[in-house]
């Protein structure tokens, strides 16, 4: 036994008493770092050490992998052949379809002078290291400042997004993985176009938080990047949704298909934030209470901001608080109904007209198009007309 | 032990051996090798660390020691700096005190780190209640299982021994 001949020192003395405080010292220390340091807080030169460190430790695995590859290439050769090749035709009609479609979205782009979201700078590296412990999911890539790559670059590979920069070295940085506690991105399924967080939880497949109630996003839609925070690129692919084993809802990842080599760093978008402060809206407090534009009555929905039903004929159908189904077969009777469009001389007002010193006053809708900006919108009270 | 045969190191030589293993085994955690949803399998070689140097009883050294080792580990995996220098310390600080009492020269090294991964594993969860990051229990399943498996082989670097005299 290996202990037969150890002898326990202590006892009650003085160093003893010594021992227990500075350890309870360098405890305190510990937990007063874990509390208050940021994410990822090594500096540069740790970062490069550990970059330099995973690119030795990783190349057996590399090699691993690679001889796995090629050794399972013989017996799986003419299989994936005959598979690549049909595979090959139906991507070659995707192409002709896709590049149709691309000048198509280009000219209506121009058309419609849509702000558009393209990425510059992009950078390819390489991914060294992976950790997934019980803490923390995240890697290491061998591009860091020297390269160009800022906090917040989003890392993508052939798949799908795998994360985003969380601390930066000379050349190296650091990613925290899709899968990890403290990942939060903003998505949307590809054909609902229903919006939801994805929320890392230290699994292979992270949840939806905030999703819509009830969800709309279907189970096996394709999960998008909807850029809504400003910070990571719309339309990045991540992964396919479904129900876990728990009832939740959560994201099986595109970028775990295959071990992670080669990866993007695309920068973010970072669009700044608006400078003028948000005013709240003032509804009318009665009938009389009528917001009036350059002379011009100004129906309540639109000087509310949505808080009050727009005052379509057919908005009253659409249900409040239905499923999905209900809502777009609402939304189709409404299509259905809709009356072709009229000439505009004939287009009936969609609001009410306000009677303001006993004339009539034309809505804004007939006015000429080369008419002054109206000011912003002020709610006063409508004087009452007078008495004959 | 015959004299002719290796001789048997200091303790300031079993420090540097079991410090030097540790962070081998720290770094093989960049290594990308993941087992799906078990995470990564490296074992905890702080465990055998603390197993072997609690012997000593409290001092203050060791306890920098771990406390370095732990930051190491915090680099290393890109935790919040302090989480695993605060669970190995909460670790140490908790076999000190059942070591004393209990003993665990007669139970052999296997039950001995059975019981140490068991401290670990309820510092990792009290470390996590307190920085509001609960770890994932699954992932330390299998570093677990190898840690207590290789210890009864590796421990023979950690124990540290003092001549009676």
């Amino acid at each position: 036994m290996a202990r037969r001949n150890s002898m326990r020192r202590g006892g009650a003395g003085t160093g003893t008493v010594v021992s227990l405080i500075g350890i309870t010292a360098l405890a305190s220390i510990a937990l007063t770092l874990a509390l208050t340091s940021p994410r990822g807080a090594v500096n540069a030169a740790m970062n490069d050490a550990l970059a330099w460190g995973s690119k030795i430790v990783s190349t057996p695995v590399k090699w691993a992998q690679g001889g796995g590859d090629w050794f399972s290439s013989f017996f799986t050769n003419s299989d994936e052949v005959q598979r690549l090749r049909s595979e090959n035709l139906a991507l070659l009609e995707w192409r002709d379809q896709a590049k149709a479609m691309a000048e198509r979205l280009d000219a209506y782009e121009v058309l419609h002078s849509v702000q558009n979201e393209t990425t510059k700078g992009e950078i390819t590296a390489r991914m060294v290291s992976e950790n997934h412990g019980p803490f923390s999911d995240s890697g290491i890539v061998n591009a860091g400042k020297n390269q160009g790559v800022g906090a917040d670059w989003v890392v993508v590979n052939q798949y799908g997004l795998l994360g985003r920069v969380i601390s930066l070295g000379n050349n190296s940085s650091r990613i925290l993985l899709l899968t990890d506690g403290e990942s939060r991105i903003p998505i949307m399924g590809e054909v609902s176009r229903g919006r939801a967080i994805l929320t890392g939880d230290k699994t292979e497949a992270p949840h939806l938080a905030h999703l819509n109630t009830p969800p709309i996003i279907g189970e096996g839609e394709r999960i998008l990047t909807s850029g809504d925070d400003g910070v990571v690129p719309r339309g990045i692919a991540i992964g396919v949704a479904g129900r876990g084993p728990d009832g939740k809802w959560r994201v099986r990842l595109n970028s775990r298909q295959g071990a992670v080599d080669f990866v993007r760093l695309v920068p973010p978008n970072n669009f700044p934030p608006p400078v003028l402060r948000a005013v709240a809206p003032t509804i009318a407090p009665n009938a009389a209470a009528v917001p009036v534009v350059n002379g011009v009555a100004v129906p309540a929905s639109s000087a509310a901001g949505g808080a009050v039903l727009p005052l379509d004929a057919n908005a009253a159908s659409i249900p409040t608080a239905a499923s999905p189904s209900a809502i777009s077969q609402a939304q189709n009777n409404r299509a259905g109904n809709r009356p072709t469009q009229a000439p505009p001389s004939k287009a009936k007002p969609k609001f009410k007209v306000v009677v303001k010193d006993g004339g009539f006053t034309p809505p804004a809708a007939e006015k000429a198009p080369n008419d002054p900006a109206p000011e912003p919108p002020k709610t006063q009270e409508a004087p009452e007309a007078p008495n004959p | 032990m015959p004299a002719l045969i290796v001789p048997r190191p200091t303790t300031i030589g079993h420090f540097l051996i079991g410090a030097t293993i540790v962070i081998a085994v720290q770094v093989l955690v960049l290594m990308p090798l993941n087992l799906g949803f078990l995470g990564s399998p490296w074992p905890y070689a702080i465990i055998w660390a603390i197993a072997g140097w609690s012997v000593l009883g409290p001092d203050w050294r060791i306890g920098g020691l771990i406390f370095l080792l732990g930051l190491l580990s915090d680099a290393i995996c890109g935790t919040y700096i302090g989480t695993n220098a605060l669970i190995y310390l909460l670790s140490y600080g908790a076999t000190l005190l059942i070591s004393k009492t209990l003993g665990f020269s007669a139970k052999g090294e296997l039950s001995e780190s059975v019981v140490i991964i068991g401290f670990y594993i309820v510092s990792a969860l009290l470390t996590g209640l307190i920085i509001g990051t609960i770890p994932n229990l699954l992932r330390m399943l299998v570093p677990a299982l190898l840690t207590i498996a290789l210890y009864p082989l590796i421990a023979r670097f950690f124990v540290v021994t003092r001549d009676v005299k």
